[in-house]
């Protein structure tokens, strides 16, 4: 499934440093983390989200949140760092999805927004497979979809990240199966 | 597994490996560092609440001070009154 090349990863350690830099003031050590970190979490966004430029919206916002909470001394090292980015990227997602959700129905109509980047024509159309496939799923569903489907994540790291059980993962992944089938997108 | 969760499943491992090549174009990070910076960087009311907020620690010592000076030379004052109307009993 999913996999991502070992040059874009950084060590573990090398995150745990600039963490802990950023975590004493060190602003530049935070540019290691996006620079080390954005393309996964840009592929993250971009698969829950179903579109290049919310992906690119939920990211940002994303990062900026994780600073505020490296500041303020928020990260306490319980999960990987970037287990941890994963979560806040996800989270940030669910919400983006939720007011989109809104939105949409306020206007009654989709309004998507432009995005004037490069990205493979063949990820472009997947993309809008996966809003028109997971697009009626509820926010929870369609991410522990894309984390465990997409991302190719086990149980137990997805559950660490949406901070639930394994089994309320399972369950999500079973509901969104469910309405899956009964939508009749499988054909 | 029926026959509909395959294809379900197999839509999605399909949908992984097209969206596996996706990569953030190299301005994002820019765009990312700015935003960044930008919150890090306290607006002028934030500038002035702070400052406020300094100034005001700052004058409720200063006036705790005052008052534990002021009590302190009071009790000086009294003092050194009491010792002078005894010295002037005994020069009387």
């Amino acid at each position: 499934m999913a996999t991502t090349p070992d040059q874009e990863r950084p060590t573990l350690s090398d995150l745990e440093q600039a963490v802990a830099r950023v975590q004493s003031g060190d602003m530049a050590a935070f540019r290691q983390i996006v620079e080390a970190t954005t393309d996964r979490m840009f592929r993250l966004s971009a698969r829950i989200m179903g579109s290049l430029a919310d992906a690119e919206d939920v990211v940002q916002e994303a990062y900026v949140k994780a600073y505020q909470a490296l500041s303020a001394g928020g990260f306490d090292r319980r999960s990987r760092v970037d287990t941890w980015l994963y979560r806040i990227v996800t989270n940030t997602a669910i919400d983006a999805l939720r007011t989109r959700k809104r939105r949409r129905t306020q206007s009654d109509e989709a309004i998507e927004p432009e995005f004037d980047g490069v990205a493979p024509a063949e990820a472009r159309v997947a993309l809008v497979e996966i809003e028109q496939l997971l697009g009626l799923l509820p926010a929870d569903q369609r991410a522990a979809v894309a984390l465990k489907a997409l991302e190719g994540l086990t149980s137990a790291e997805v559950a660490e990240i949406l901070e639930c059980s394994e089994g309320a993962v399972e369950q999500r992944l079973v509901r969104a199966r469910a309405t899956l089938r009964q939508l009749g997108h499988e054909a | 597994m029926t026959v509909h969760t395959q294809d379900v499943e197999a839509r999605l491992e399909k949908l992984a490996r097209a969206t596996d090549g996706l990569r953030a174009r190299p301005e994002l990070g820019a765009r990312i560092l700015s935003a960044v910076e930008r919150t890090a960087r306290p607006s002028w009311i934030e500038s002035v609440t702070l400052s406020a907020r300094a100034g005001f620690a700052v004058a409720v010592f200063a006036a705790a001070a005052a008052v534990v000076l002021a009590w302190h030379n009071e009790a000086q004052a009294v003092e050194a009154q009491a010792v002078a109307y005894g010295a002037m009993g005994i020069e009387w």
